[in-house]
């Protein structure tokens, strides 16, 4: 009798449990359109009521507050409290809930995989864990197309009007839609410091490939090693010698478009195009001459800048945020400089850099509708330049605003990595691009072909490994992925 | 004798009642008391790994639609050479840091107990103070130590004539994981050291007193008494250590992210990055091998439970 009564009551244990189970995030329980529902019944009521609105439409009386994932990089994160604030000052009832983290991909994926849209941000400017196209596939992401037509809160201009060169046109697009807008950049390239530069009379704009590895061999005859970076996160080769230098191959070789199209579609030779495989065999010869330091493969991002700081190497590779990463272990007087590795035979010839949309905006389809609406507001208020400015003094962030230097004394409040790339821009034929994928790959030999080229890249940055046949055998993984979707 | 009868018959009842009342009674206490963890278990330790089955049989990014494949991603792990060689570092560690770090804190701990140094005490707290730092601290420790421009080690080997010029320890395929032995024994060694340090402290003085008596040496004390005698604690020690260094991957991931070139990846970090990468998010391939390293746990589990004598000497 006691059995059975001790058996029906874990039963019962076991099935509140589950329940509980069921009602937790993602697994299929909860009432995850109460947020909808509220707010949609409170925009009706204000619509008939005839409530107020602001310049830009929306009520003033319906409270709403936005959840807000902001990954918190090399730019901090004081600059966009300040947008927070001020935005909420002029929107008294709209409230920002900000999640700051530097693993805010992982929160975000979480998140997804847990599949309640409440508890989802409603804005978030970091890629989950394995990137936005299966999300933007799935109709989990809001199309942004239009936010580009609008107006700016502070100038009656478009938004991809006073985008700066190629912000609008290499935003990422997943069948022919962009999902993000940016609100600063990041550009990639070596950075270096400028004071050492000028001790060594080191040409500090080596505008081809010749004139680069001239001033490699200067560099390490001087004593000095050339280059590093964090081997220890192989992506940040890619900040100065990445996917964009073979969008700069192939355009010399005429064929740029063809090629930009069949990376971003994984269509074709994916890693031994011409363009590619002869990218990876000027870094290999670039590394069996020594020009990149030996410790690389264990070394951190901050250990390899702080090489840079300390004078062991002339350049890193990263992006312009290095200045506000690096600002609490700089001397006072140090001034970053910046170049692209140009690949080019001829300065007439097009500089493709890397510009990252660090702070590139996503908005959450499942959000309601007053929700998106704030949230788009909330982006073009980030694309202010009292913001913009408050993002380049603060953060260190490269303003995404073309008018932003026309006002020499707000040029003059940037950082000095900023300036040095805004300088390079305008002395060089530069072309800013951003390298996306719009095809999500799922498949065990993809994740392998990765693992492969990122463990490799080391070895061959050192030149101890020709990158011919890994590259092959890098292909053979891909194809296999592309060929089982 | 019908009244004695009918006596009896009231009053044994009512005994049964009381009896059974307080059987109830302790049975419910029983049920509130182990029910919450019990439901916790269920759903926050089984329910998952029951799920985690499930998902090892899927294609899915974790964000859209899963797709059911059956056992592809248990045949593509079979093929996937990165697995092996996960296993086989996991494999050296297995050898190298169970039975060092059960080995130094039994010397330490014997030391300790048997030796009434009279910084006894401070040097218990010295050696634990390693399991108060988390892995990062460790990790980020280690890694100055190893640093080729201004790293302790060269350092240190300069000064007793070895020169090592900038080598970076973590730095090269051939040294990485070696490097990484004694940062992962550093920081486990103190916990073994207390908990081995208590239980010599335990074993009644009588034993060696009487031994004394018999003339036994200090080798015979050692292992005749406190070795034996702690057996049971050095096993689950060893258990738990084997447990760790097959799934942990927290060092690796900080103090080399796996390199250089895959040197120091290990099965737990190559599934965790397989899930949660920056590039890759496979929730259904790393449930994959997630499943295969409980196998793994388990038959080691298994293999210790089957060759380690399990009883100790009772007292």
């Amino acid at each position: 009798m006691i059995k059975k009564s001790m058996l029906i009551f874990f039963l019962f244990v076991i099935l509140v449990g589950l329940l509980v189970g069921c009602s937790i995030p993602g697994m299929g329980g909860g009432d995850e359109g109460d947020d909808t529902s509220s707010n949609e019944s409170s925009e009706e009521a204000s619509a008939e009521t005839g409530g107020e609105v602001y310049e830009n439409g929306l009520p003033k009386d319906q409270k709403v507050t936005l959840k807000y994932g902001f990954f918190e990089g090399g730019l901090g994160s004081a600059w966009v409290e300040y947008a927070i604030e001020t935005f909420e000052e002029k929107h008294p009832n709209v409230t920002i809930e900000m999640l700051a983290s530097p693993d805010i991909s992982q929160i975000l994926s979480t998140r997804i995989s847990a599949g309640d849209d409440e508890e989802m941000f409603d804005l978030f400017n970091r890629d989950p864990s394995g990137g936005i196209v299966s999300l933007a596939q799935a109709g989990k992401l809001e199309p942004l197309d239009e936010l580009w037509e609008q107006k700016l809160p502070d100038t009656d201009a478009i938004v991809k009007d006073m985008m700066m060169n190629g912000i609008y046109e290499s935003v990422d697009r997943i069948d022919g839609v962009s999902y993000q807008v940016p609100t600063s950049a990041s550009v990639g390239g070596l950075f270096f410091n400028k004071n050492l530069f000028e001790e060594y009379g080191w040409n500090q704009n080596p505008q081809t490939w010749d004139k680069f590895t001239a001033l490699l061999e200067q560099i390490k005859s001087d004593g000095i090693t050339p280059i590093t970076f964090p081997g220890m996160y192989p992506s940040y080769h890619d900040w100065a010698f990445g996917d964009v230098e073979s969008f700069e191959i192939a355009d010399i070789k005429g064929n740029a478009d063809e090629h930009i199209e069949n990376y971003q579609n994984f269509e074709g030779e994916i890693f031994t195009n011409p363009a590619t495989v002869e990218r990876w065999e000027r870094i290999y010869e670039l590394g069996k001459k020594g020009y990149f330091h030996k410790g690389l493969p264990a070394l951190s991002h901050t250990q390899s800048q702080m090489q840079v700081l300390q004078g062991d190497v002339a350049m890193v590779s990263t992006g312009s945020h290095v200045e506000n990463e690096m600002k609490n272990a700089a001397p006072e007087d140090f001034e970053w400089g910046y170049m692209s590795v140009p690949f080019v035979d001829s300065p007439d010839q097009k500089n493709w850099v890397r510009q990252s949309t660090t702070n590139g905006h996503y908005i959450w389809a499942a959000k309601p509708d007053l929700n998106k609406d704030w949230a788009k507001e909330f982006i073009l208020w980030m694309l202010t330049l009292d913001v913009q400015l408050a993002a380049a003094e603060d953060g260190g962030a490269m303003p995404v605003r073309n008018d932003f230097i026309d006002d020499s004394k707000r040029y003059d409040k940037l950082q000095s990595s900023s300036k040095s790339v805004l300088s390079y821009i305008d002395e060089n034929n530069v072309q800013l691009v951003k390298a996306y994928r719009a095809i999500a790959i799922s498949h065990p030999s993809y994740d392998q072909a990765f693992k492969l080229r990122d463990e490799s890249i080391s070895n061959i940055f050192l030149g101890k490994e020709d990158p011919i046949p890994l590259l092959e055998e890098i292909e053979t993984l891909i194809q296999e992925a592309i060929s089982a979707q | 004798m019908a009244v004695y009868t009918s006596t009896k018959k009231v009053k044994r009842p009512e005994k049964r009642f009381s009896l059974e009342k307080s059987n109830v009674q302790r049975n419910i206490f029983l049920l509130l008391a182990i029910a919450p963890p019990f439901g916790g278990y269920l759903l926050f330790t089984l329910y998952p790994n029951i799920l985690s089955v499930y998902y090892s049989l899927l294609n899915w990014d974790g964000m859209t639609e899963p797709v059911f494949i059956g056992f592809q991603n248990f045949i593509a792990m079979f093929q996937d050479q990165f697995v092996w060689r996960a296993l086989s570092h996991n494999l050296f560690l297995f050898i190298i840091v169970p039975a060092s770090v059960v080995i130094i804190s039994l010397v330490l701990a014997y030391l300790l107990s048997y030796k009434n140094y009279f910084e006894s005490k401070f040097l218990k707290l010295l050696f634990f103070f390693p399991n108060i730092l988390s892995t990062v601290v460790i990790a980020i420790l280690w890694q100055f130590i190893y640093d080729g421009n201004y790293g302790l080690l060269n350092e240190v080997l300069a000064f007793i004539g070895i020169d090592a010029g900038n080598f970076y320890w973590l730095g090269d395929e051939r040294t990485a994981l070696w490097a990484v032995v004694p940062a992962w024994i550093w920081g486990s060694v103190g916990l073994y050291v207390i908990i081995f340090v208590n239980a010599m402290d335990a074993i009644p003085k009588s034993f060696y007193e009487a031994a004394i008596m018999d003339g036994a040496s200090d080798w015979t004390l050692l292992f005749k008494i406190t070795l034996p005698t702690i057996m049971p604690i050095v096993r689950v020690s060893l258990l738990f250590l084997t447990l760790f260094t097959i799934k942990g991957f927290d060092m690796m991931l900080i103090l080399t992210n796996g390199g250089p070139a895959g040197a120091t990846d290990v099965i737990g970090l190559y599934m965790f990055n397989l899930a949660f990468g920056e590039g890759t998010h496979s929730y259904g391939y790393a449930s994959a091998i997630g499943m295969l390293l409980f196998v793994i746990l388990i038959t080691a589990k298994a293999i210790m439970d089957r060759y380690m004598k399990k009883r100790g000497i009772d007292y």
